[in-house]
């Protein structure tokens, strides 16, 4: 008769060992090639070096190889090197407090052998030789002398050879390659003074020469148009500094691939940075869209735990509200200050062209000159300077208008405008572009509590729903703030006499049950926050001379107020107002370089 | 069809008409201008099917006949000929030829068929008002209409026939226009008539400085009749809002105002005015006015002007462009501004039969 399972003798604990111990941690840090990449990467800038190299075959899934210039090993510290949490970075665990270098785990090396064929080749300046070490699935193969330039040169061969379950997991070559070349994007841009080369089966995928700045580093690998449409974040309260990039609305996509984080140096996530990022450009960018953006997270290390998550994609902030009002303010500083930062740009107006300017531009409507940037500190925690944007002449700010003069073209459809620019060409949305410049002028007058109110000749009566009723009941003193003329006169009836002066020629009655509609469905936050918006949404549904064609005049002052707004690329709500099509891009289209 | 015409009248007569029609028309036939020639006349009719022109010119009719051709094409030739008059011949398939000196031109039209007909007036009430008067009336408060689709009545004009005069009033619930004057009709012909904006911009653009007008109404149709013109055009249905209790019935204080003086004063003030709508602050001091723009990031603009005024001072900030769209209306030297409070709509007044009655702006 057989017995239950339950019932037979239980096995005896055994320590294991420590071949078996470095394959279950390889499970946490060795998740697929990309994060061998990472690790060897890593190392080698811990190393001090100037320049890497990286070799992939087969998405990594055959060969992950990263050779370094830095400073090398000798024959004992690379043997080290090997042994499960032998690290040269923590002797003690006060030291976790304040990680400052990269790789700090000490398991990475020794796990990642130990399900691998791995060699290393290392040699110091002005050794006599240097020494290679040849590891199988863990096992020291041999250690020999072997003739070697300066640095280190670690070939992964055949990752998980030894487990087969974990073999199994690993994707398509394509999809790991994508992996693989993601975490190297992450690591070309937070080391941008390093000379990185990518090459995958035989082929060069990307050539890096050293960069001066990010800006740089970043038109290296994701071309002109994108890094021409940045603008330097550069702000900070004190103890966390912000820094970095950030991406104007005309270029978004579906997914975070061009927003990238580095805290400390170190490029990870954290919920608390996503959030802010989304609230920074929440009047900016449709819900579901994402500007480019790479921002640096400068902050004492006391402040940031980092050995949250295995692989070290995420961090955890001790002060996480601080961080991210420091960030939002950073960002939406950046992006509504400042021109675009392009190249030579002939500045003479064309003939014909008329100035967007008759006056000369407002100044920012946030009191942006109480916080004065600071510039990003050279922290103490983190040796790398190359994030510096490029010094700023102290000049006026400049209208963030994309255009500073233009002509009117014409119209598509009735319904776009047509306008050329010394750039190329602007469609623009008369829609967007009002409710951009309602928007603006409503919250500026809010800010300084002076909404212009046009009285209304005979002040309206206007009947809506008891739900309705209730939500504008709810939010009188809001409306008035907003230069909204309404008392409650009783049966779900309001009396009108006065509406804000740049939407008062609209029937009070549609605009009001819109108002209450948007009320109704509410949002996120304060309800001044999201009322703004909604009124300017609502108002450019409702607003005069978008049921008929805009005439000649009224385009050029749309123009002319668009061109003032601090952030004229989208709408409050997140539509773009403006597609650019340049020059060059019309060029390339017609095959003209 | 077939007719001798002279180029000049031809012209002028298209002139008149073919601004009614609607350059993105769905129906093709609406492009075209309706011809009908009898009995030594050309009848040339044009029409968006609100509103409809129809102007009349001496031609020499050889076959009398009717057809319909596009409006720009036929202008446009006219436009070019060389010579004086033209010879039109069209053929039962509705192609005209026109011969012009050594000019020939062929253009196919569409018939007759399709255009759609004028709409009968049956039993309609009949008022004539003198041109040049009807005209400036319109003048003086059509600027006053609202441009907003959502406002049907408001983007009318009314023409109020009652108690032996006729009021025409515009407002656009800002600042309302109103202009009276004695007409002469029976007592069971007092109406209340909306005019559309479309049709009160063609009937100043064509109504003349002599003569008379009669004006013929039913309640959903009014049809204008003068020179050899007739302008026909639905009315807006519905109550036009009660006017007479928007003007305020007590007057105030008195500012008396050189109109030109106050009219470029607030031009050149407003030009600091970047949204046009952020208001001129008018201050009323004993015979003086200060006009103060301000705009903050932008500067502030300040004129002064002498004024007849003795009242207690006052200031009241109004939107430039509603100022100013009367002042630009009237001929008349002076103008006179009746104020109560800053909260209390102010209202502007001439020698002649006119008033303009202005919310002012608050800042809340």
């Amino acid at each position: 008769m057989l017995e239950p399972a339950s019932m037979t003798a239980p096995a005896p604990i055994r320590v294991l060992p420590d071949a078996v111990i470095n394959q279950i941690a390889a499970g946490e840090v060795v998740e697929r090639p990309a994060s061998v990449l990472k690790e060897l990467v890593e190392n080698a800038i811990d190393a001090g070096a100037t320049r890497v190299e990286i070799e992939v075959v087969d998405g990594g899934r055959r060969l992950v190889r990263v050779r370094d210039d830095g400073s090398g090993m000798d024959r004992d510290n690379a043997l080290l090197s090997i042994e499960r949490h032998a690290t040269s970075k923590l002797r003690e665990l006060k030291d976790l407090d304040s990680i400052a270098t990269l790789g700090f785990r000490g398991e990475a090396l020794a796990a990642i052998a130990s399900v691998s064929q791995f060699s290393l080749v290392t040699n110091r300046e002005g050794a006599a030789a240097g020494t290679e070490i040849l590891i199988f699935g863990g096992k020291i193969q041999d250690v020999r002398d072997a003739g070697a330039p300066r640095g280190t040169d670690v070939a992964v061969r055949n990752l998980f050879f030894n487990v087969p379950a974990r073999r199994k997991f690993l994707r398509s070559a394509q999809t790991e390659f994508t992996h693989v070349r993601q975490t190297f994007l992450l690591e070309a841009l937070a080391h941008v003074g390093i000379e990185f080369v990518l090459r995958a089966d035989d082929a060069d995928v990307y050539r890096l020469p050293a960069a001066d700045n990010l800006l740089d580093r970043v038109r290296d690998l994701y071309g002109p148009e994108v890094a021409g449409h940045l603008r330097p974040i550069r702000f900070g309260n004190g103890v966390v500094e912000i820094g970095g990039y950030a991406g104007l609305p005309p270029f978004s996509r579906l997914d975070r691939e061009w927003q990238v984080t580095f805290v400390n140096g170190r490029p990870a996530g954290s919920p608390v940075v996503n959030f802010a990022v989304q609230n920074a450009y929440r009047d900016v960018l449709v819900g579901g869209r994402y500007a480019p953006l790479f921002l640096r997270v400068d902050l004492p290390a006391d402040l940031v735990d980092v050995n949250v998550h295995p692989a070290k994609k995420e961090v955890r902030f001790r002060r996480p509200t601080e961080v991210r009002d420091v960030i939002v303010e950073a960002i939406r500083l950046a992006i509504s200050g400042g021109e675009l930062p392009r190249g030579k740009r002939d500045d003479t107006p064309r003939e014909g062209m008329r100035p967007a300017f008759s006056a000369p531009p407002a100044a920012p409507l946030r009191p942006a000159a109480a916080f004065a940037p600071v510039p990003p500190p050279v922290a103490a925690t983190q040796p790398k300077l190359d994030w510096a944007p490029p010094p700023v002449p102290a000049a006026a700010p400049a209208p963030a208008a994309p255009w500073a003069e233009y002509r009117l073209l014409g119209r598509v459809g009735g319904q776009y405008v047509v306008l050329e620019t010394a750039d190329g060409l602007v469609l623009m949305d008369p829609r967007s572009a009002h409710e951009r410049v309602l928007y603006e002028r409503l919250l500026g007058a809010m800010e300084k509590g002076q909404v212009p109110s046009q009285g209304l000749l005979p002040p309206a009566t206007v009947a809506v729903s008891p739900t309705q009723a209730a939500a504008l009941r709810k939010h009188l003193g809001l409306l008035k703030e907003l230069g909204f003329g309404v008392a409650d006169f009783g049966a779900d009836t309001f009396l009108v006499d006065a509406l804000p002066t740049w939407i008062a020629g609209v029937a009070p009655g549609p605009l009001l049950s819109d108002v209450a509609d948007g009320l109704l469905q509410g949002g996120k936050g304060a309800a001044r926050d999201w009322a703004l918006p909604l009124v300017a949404d609502v108002a450019g549904r409702q607003a005069v001379g978008f049921q008929r064609e805009l005439t000649d005049a009224e385009l050029h002052a749309l123009v002319r107020d668009l061109s003032r707004t601090e952030m004229p690329y989208t709408s409050p709500r997140g539509k773009p107002t403006v597609i650019l099509l340049g020059l060059r891009e019309l060029h390339r289209k017609f095959g003209r370089e | 069809m077939k007719i001798k015409v002279n180029k000049e009248a031809m012209i002028d007569c298209l002139q008149k008409i073919q601004s009614v029609i609607n350059p993105r028309n769905a129906l093709p036939v609406l492009s075209n201008v309706l011809m009908k020639a009898e009995a030594g006349k050309l009848e040339l009719t044009a029409t968006d099917m609100s509103l409809t022109v129809r102007a009349t010119l001496d031609a020499e009719v050889l076959e009398a006949g009717t057809t319909t051709l596009p409006a720009k094409r036929i202008f446009g030739v006219f436009r070019e000929l060389s010579v004086e008059e033209a010879e039109m011949d069209v053929s039962d398939q509705n192609v005209a030829s026109i011969q012009a000196g050594s000019s020939y031109f062929r253009i196919h039209g569409i018939s007759e068929a399709d255009y759609p007909n004028l709409p009968e007036m049956a039993d309609p009430k009949v008022y004539v008002v003198d041109q040049a008067a009807f005209r400036n009336m319109l003048k003086l408060t059509s600027y006053g209409a609202s441009v907003d689709a959502n406002r049907p009545l408001l983007n009318g004009v009314l023409l109020s026939f009652k108690a032996g005069k006729l009021s025409v009033v515009a407002t656009d619930s800002r600042r309302l226009a109103l202009a009276e004057h004695e007409v002469e009709f029976p007592a069971d012909a007092e109406l209340d008539l909306i005019v559309p904006l479309k049709t009160v911009e063609e009937l100043v653009r064509t109504l003349g400085e002599n003569g008379t007008l009669k004006i013929l109404a039913t309640p959903k149709q009014i049809a204008f009749e003068f020179d050899r013109i007739l302008i026909v055009s639905k009315l807006v249905e519905g109550t036009y809002p009660n006017f007479r209790q928007v003007i305020p019935q007590a007057n105030g204080e008195r500012v008396a105002m050189e109109r030109e003086t106050l009219l470029t004063a607030v031009r050149r003030t407003s030009q600091l005015v970047i949204d046009a709508v952020s208001g001129v602050k008018l201050t009323f001091t004993k015979n003086r006015l200060e006009i103060l723009a301000t705009a903050p990031e932008i500067g502030e603009a300040r004129e002064t002007m002498d004024v007849k005024y003795k009242g207690p001072d006052i200031a009241i900030s109004f939107n430039p462009a509603f100022l100013m769209d009367p002042l630009k209306a009237l001929t008349t030297d002076e103008v006179y501004l009746d104020l109560m409070d800053d909260t209390s709509p102010g209202v502007l007044r001439s020698s002649i039969s006119f008033v303009y009655v202005l919310m002012p702006i608050r800042v809340s």
